[in-house]
């Protein structure tokens, strides 16, 4: 399915204000709440964008983002955080992070970055 | 408390002094208010004096007195008396005094700049619209200058003009109201939450269905129970459709309301 918006976010409450952002401007969003749970639906589905965070539970976003991209995955990805050391963002920019946003976002910031991103694709 | 709301409402809406204060820090300031009636002729404050209070008239009218009890504007509602010595510490450059009686609250210094400790954005929101209070003022300032030097080139008579000008300048302004803030019905309510939802499928360019709708009111009634006014949703909805793209949904209005108090000075 075309437009598919993955939010993949072990923060209840986050989750369901980004998943409220993107059905709100018009797409559809799949959420989960850990990596693992990310790559299996990244293999079944065809997804337009991820919006990723960072530390979560057992694998982190960084981890899950390399581990894509090796597999050859180039979705575009926007880092959604309040967790971003110099080392993350070092990943983050190896493998091509479309934007990155720290939290506590902003609803008009997130809605921007994912317009700009799904027009772009 | 509907009625706090609504003057809440009405003071952010009106008196440039309180433009970009959020419901909550409204509803915080009225808490520090002291609501006052006082008889017509009474002197609220005298020039020279020290500027450790504020007023907002809510009815009646005000006389402000210049050097020998010359009348140099009567206001009328809703409007602050004394904000520029009270920010600037300054003392009373005018004495002020009912022209007839008079419904006002009253801040205390001490208290306002308590409440700004409290709420850190709001000494920057206060700075920052006197600053723009400050800005009209000069550009009235210069207009009249230009004015004068107009009529005194054209050979008028200044005095006659001015007084003809004050004149015209009071009747522009709003009647005081009698009765104070008008209380709605629920069927006014209905009403007004309705408006406010079309305006904003008609902004977004969406028709909801039912179930969308239903949803959207009860969005609404979220916000309205937070303390925003219709006229701050309104806001917030033209805020949301200018700022967030591709917005189909009212929750989002309801999201970024915050936002849209944050940046309402910039539009």
């Amino acid at each position: 399915m075309a437009n598919l918006i993955l939010i993949v976010e072990n923060d209840q409450d986050f989750r369901q204000m980004l998943q409220e952002i993107v059905e709100g401007i018009g797409f559809t969003a799949v959420t989960v709440d850990r990596a693992t749970e990310a790559l299996k639906i990244i293999k079944d589905q065809i997804i337009s964008l991820i919006l990723l965070d960072i530390k979560m539970p057992k694998v982190h976003g960084d981890d899950f983002l390399r581990f894509i991209r090796k597999q050859g995955k180039r979705i575009p990805v926007v880092v959604i955080s309040g967790y971003l050391t110099p080392e993350v963002l070092e990943v983050l920019r190896e493998n091509g992070v479309s934007q990155v946003i720290v939290k506590p976002f902003k609803v008009q910031r997130v809605a921007q970055a994912v317009i700009q991103v799904m027009e772009g694709a | 408390m509907a009625k706090t709301e609504r003057l809440a409402g009405r003071l952010v809406q009106k008196v440039p002094l309180f433009f970009g204060f959020k419901p909550v820090e409204m509803k915080a300031f009225l808490d520090i208010c002291k609501l006052s009636t006082s008889a017509k002729g009474e002197v609220l404050c005298e020039n020279n004096t020290s500027s450790n209070r504020l007023f907002i008239l809510l009815d009646g009218s005000l006389d402000i007195l210049g050097p020998g009890e010359t009348v140099l504007a009567t206001v009328t509602p809703i409007t602050t008396v004394g904000e520029m010595g009270f920010i600037s510490r300054k003392p009373r450059s005018a004495t002020v005094q009912t022209h007839n009686a008079s419904r006002l609250l009253k801040v205390d210094y001490h208290e306002f700049e308590a409440l700004m400790e409290r709420y850190v954005d709001l000494r920057a929101k206060v700075y920052r619209n006197m600053v723009r209070i400050l800005s009209d003022k000069l550009v009235d300032a210069n207009d009249r200058v230009i004015h004068y030097r107009k009529l005194y080139e054209s050979g008028a008579a200044p005095q006659q003009r001015e007084t003809e000008d004050m004149e015209v300048a009071l009747e522009e302004q709003p009647v005081p109201s009698e009765k104070g803030p008008e209380k709605r019905s629920e069927e006014d309510e209905e009403t007004r939450l309705e408006e406010s939802l079309q305006l904003f499928y008609e902004l977004a360019k969406v028709e909801g269905d039912e179930a969308q709708k239903t949803a959207d009111r009860e969005s609404y009634l979220d916000l309205r129970k937070n303390g925003y006014t219709d006229a701050d949703i309104e806001y917030a909805i033209k805020w949301a459709v200018r700022n967030i793209p591709s917005i189909k949904r009212f929750s989002l209005v309801r999201l970024s309301i915050d936002e849209a108090f944050e940046n309402k000075w910039d539009l």
